[in-house]
């Protein structure tokens, strides 16, 4: 199991960490404006397709099963976390429909990846076992407005306050994961979880970064993949919203976007948001926890190898 | 009068006498017909038997090393599919078996829902484990090597499987057979490689698969 550990969560954690710390902390890398925007993005990728990698080996594309979507998704995140600085920062030229266009499009490339995987010569098939395409439109959608609901909010919060969120609600996805057996799933979660908490400490010791266009496309396409794939692809026992509450918690931060709210120290207000992610991704985990409750945890699987 | 009324009283018991004398005849020629396959084995081989195999009485067990320690097993109960036998023995059984992955028991809930999830099973993609039988070598004494197609976790690969022949039961009109068949895999031949690399789980299962079947006719 120490082995395992190493190879899928901190190796993984450490390149993806190590990544968003170098760009935001080496000021020659800082001050260029498009890697400070992608970094966090690229780190979650980089992170979650080596645990990836080192758990079920290099996914080839078009997949030759469901699981390996999840790798796939690292793939497409790192994508999006290179090209989404290129659509302008929003603080910038946040000008009608650009950054409506840039979540349609993102929306729909989520939307469309079995398509695309039957167009690269793979097999028609659904993405996850039971997804039809009213799911793949819904993930499409879910991406497209949780990229348009955080754009504002990633305009505004600049520093630890979005690494943060996106740590509470990895951290959250990674026992609901567990609570449905999926090791490889639970393994990605804390892997993005950590990336996402180094992302953090990076922040704070360098100037407030924002996480940029690129790092909350990825960050949003992780956030649909995962909780899709652990609810169609397991045999959890606790309800499917559980993986949406907890993947969707940091939505909750665009309506503490207000007046009264900003009108609070610092400290009191970034308290405050990280708290309501936390309630609501820990409602989650705990009903969680409890539905799937009856096993030995990871003894189950490799016990202390 | 006498001669009539004992004529009369006679007839019934011939009749009766007619009547056992056919059925027992009967009997002995339905008898004959089932065993006739036997009499005639000793110049031409039987022909064999079909069976549907009865899911409540057929399981398949499979052990698998934890941690380089322990033999750790597990079952799965739902069995189905057909199967041949010859009576004579001189017919290589043949096997047509599918499990239901869902199936599984470990004593575990937890560990079942992993077992059958998607670093295992991944039952949701393929949920069945199937043998099909493609010959035999008899090994004397019930005994034979099956060989056949082993599909698991959407993988078909070659195996041979010793096959024991456990018993024949019944009378003429029901019968019911059974084997039990004992091979092993590597699963990492079946892409199922998670925790072989950190010896967190063996590479190799044993599977002992109980089979009984009822005759179809």
């Amino acid at each position: 199991m120490i082995k395992t550990v190493i190879f899928s969560m901190v190796l993984p954690v450490l390149a993806g960490g190590g990544l968003v710390a170098l760009c935001w902390l080496l000021p020659p890398l800082r001050k260029w404006r498009w890697l400070s925007s992608a970094c966090f993005g690229l780190a979650l990728a980089v992170g979650v397709f080596a645990s990836f990698v080192a758990e079920n080996g290099v996914p080839p594309f078009p997949p030759a099963e469901r699981a390996q979507w999840l790798g796939l998704a690292a793939v497409l995140a790192a994508i999006f976390a290179i090209l989404g600085p290129m659509t302008g920062s929003a603080e910038r030229e946040r000008k009608w429909p650009a950054t409506e266009l840039v979540a349609f499009l993102a929306g729909a490339i989520v939307a469309g990846l079995p398509l695309i995987a039957e167009l690269a010569g793979g097999e028609a098939k659904s993405m996850f076992s039971g997804t039809g395409p009213a799911d793949q439109i819904a993930m499409g959608l879910a991406t497209a407005f949780g990229f348009l609901a955080l754009d504002k909010v990633v305009e505004t919060r600049h520093g630890v306050t979005l690494p943060l969120a996106f740590f509470i609600t990895f951290a959250a996805l990674a026992p609901i994961a567990d609570a449905a057996s999926w090791i490889t799933l639970t393994f990605l979660a804390a892997v993005a979880a950590g990336t996402s908490l180094v992302a953090a400490l990076a922040a704070r010791f360098s100037g407030g970064p924002s996480i940029g266009r690129g790092g909350l496309l990825a960050a949003t396409v992780l956030l649909v993949v995962f909780p899709v794939a652990g609810y169609r692809q397991t045999y959890g026992e606790f309800p499917w919203w559980v993986w949406g509450v907890a993947a969707g918690a940091p939505i909750v931060l665009l309506p503490l976007e207000n007046p009264w709210i900003a009108k609070l120290p610092p400290w009191a207000g970034l308290t405050l948001r990280l708290l309501c992610v936390a309630a609501l991704a820990g409602v989650a985990v705990v009903v969680a926890i409890q539905s799937g409750s009856g096993g030995d945890d990871l003894n189950d699987y490799g016990g202390f190898n | 009068m006498r001669p009539f009324s004992t004529r009369r009283s006679i007839r019934p018991v011939r009749c009766l006498l007619a009547a056992a004398a056919l059925g027992s005849a009967g009997l002995v020629g339905g008898f004959a017909a089932t065993a006739q396959p036997a009499a005639t084995s000793a110049t031409t081989a039987a022909a064999p038997l079909d069976f549907k195999l009865d899911p409540v009485h057929c399981m398949a067990l499979f052990r698998i090393h934890h941690v380089g320690a322990g033999q750790f097993w597990g079952m799965f109960d739902q069995v189905e599919g057909s199967m041949t036998y010859a009576e004579d023995g001189k017919t290589a059984p043949t096997f047509d078996v599918t499990v239901q992955v869902e199936s599984v028991h470990s004593g575990t809930e937890k560990l079942d829902r992993t077992i059958i999830g998607p670093q295992f099973f991944n039952a949701k993609e393929y949920e069945t484990i199937r043998f099909v039988s493609t010959g035999g070598e008899s090994k004397g004494d019930g005994v034979w090597d099956i060989t056949g197609d082993f599909t698991m976790h959407g993988v078909t690969r070659p195996v041979t499987a010793k096959v024991e022949f456990t018993g024949l039961a019944g009378n003429p009109v029901q019968k019911k057979a059974g084997f039990e068949a004992t091979f092993e895999v590597k699963r990492s031949d079946y892409g199922m490689d998670w925790g072989v690399n950190n010896k967190a789980l063996g590479d190799d299962v044993r599977l002992v698969v109980g089979l009984e079947g009822d005759w179809t006719r």
